[in-house]
């Protein structure tokens, strides 16, 4: 403490900045604990552990363990859903969110916001970090960002499939329907949409 | 907002200890995977939900809580431990 003091007289300014609320009249350390809804809720439980859980459950739906195109055993696996897909997911979320305007959802969303959001939770920098209020804008706006946020690759997956498996849905389609349902046992064929893409080869 | 509504009454408190409970489960069920890992739900934040009501009772209202500007009581708390 003489060395801070030493330093702060040197600076002639405070480098701890005293709490007034020291010196408040019957003051009690039990309400100053860390228990606060901004520092429980908002920071310590959705923002440190909800978003990174929403965004981990979205990351396993599109790397589901059978939606890969390499051989099963592989050295290198290959995902159906690349990382240049997988990065566009989170380029989509990002843009959905600093395109909120006031008039539309009630808050206003900058770039900058949106960015280092992006930042703080997909390239996951250490030093980044969201104050309680910042948190809320998420807590009021992600619901709503998140809803057919990945569309666009569940859909992909019946494309990509049926250009895989068109040769093969060919000969399916002039077998008997038992076929069908041999094939639908493969464990590579269960994915997103693959009902919907059984019914288009089979009408 | 609703935390913002004063004089919580009795059956209200009972309602918010029922609500923590929920969000907890609906975490677990929704979100088994606390991002990736094995341990689920189990961490002192998302349990200390649970405790919520209790503290509401002995130490007042969510907004008495404060660690006040750049959450400088955190020092004081860190000196007593």
């Amino acid at each position: 403490m003489v060395q801070l003091a030493d330093e702060e007289r040197a600076l002639k300014h405070k480098l701890l900045v005293p709490n007034a609320y020291h010196k408040a009249l019957d003051f009690d350390f039990l309400q100053a604990m860390p228990r606060e809804e901004l520092h429980q809720f908002l920071i310590g439980v959705y923002g440190d552990y909800v978003i990174p859980s929403t965004l981990y459950e979205i990351q396993q739906i599109l790397r589901r363990p059978d939606l890969v195109t390499s051989k099963p055993g592989a050295e290198n696996v290959r995902y159906l859903v690349s990382n240049e897909m997988l990065a566009s997911v989170w380029a989509r979320l990002r843009d959905r969110l600093s395109a909120l305007d006031s008039s539309s959802s009630m808050v206003e969303v900058t770039v900058d916001y949106a960015a280092h959001f992006y930042d703080m939770y997909v390239d996951k920098h250490t030093g980044k970090h969201l104050t309680g209020e910042r948190v809320r804008i998420l807590l009021l706006t992600l619901p709503f960002l998140l809803r057919d946020l990945i569309a666009p690759e569940v859909t992909s997956h019946t494309y990509m499939l049926y250009g895989i498996l068109y040769n093969m849905s060919y000969i399916i389609c002039r077998s008997s329907m038992s076929t069908i349902q041999f094939v639908e046992l493969s464990p590579a064929l269960h994915c997103t949409n693959f009902s919907l893409f059984l019914i288009h080869v089979t009408v | 907002m609703q935390q913002r509504r004063f004089g919580l009454t009795s059956e209200g408190l009972e309602k918010l200890d029922a609500m923590s409970v929920e969000l907890l489960e609906l975490l677990k069920s929704n979100m088994p995977d606390k991002t990736g890992q094995d341990s689920g739900w189990k961490i002192e934040k998302a349990h200390s939900i649970l405790h919520k009501v209790r503290e509401i009772i002995m130490f007042g209202w969510t907004e008495n809580f404060s660690t006040q500007v750049c959450s400088m009581l955190y020092g004081v708390l860190y000196n007593m431990s």
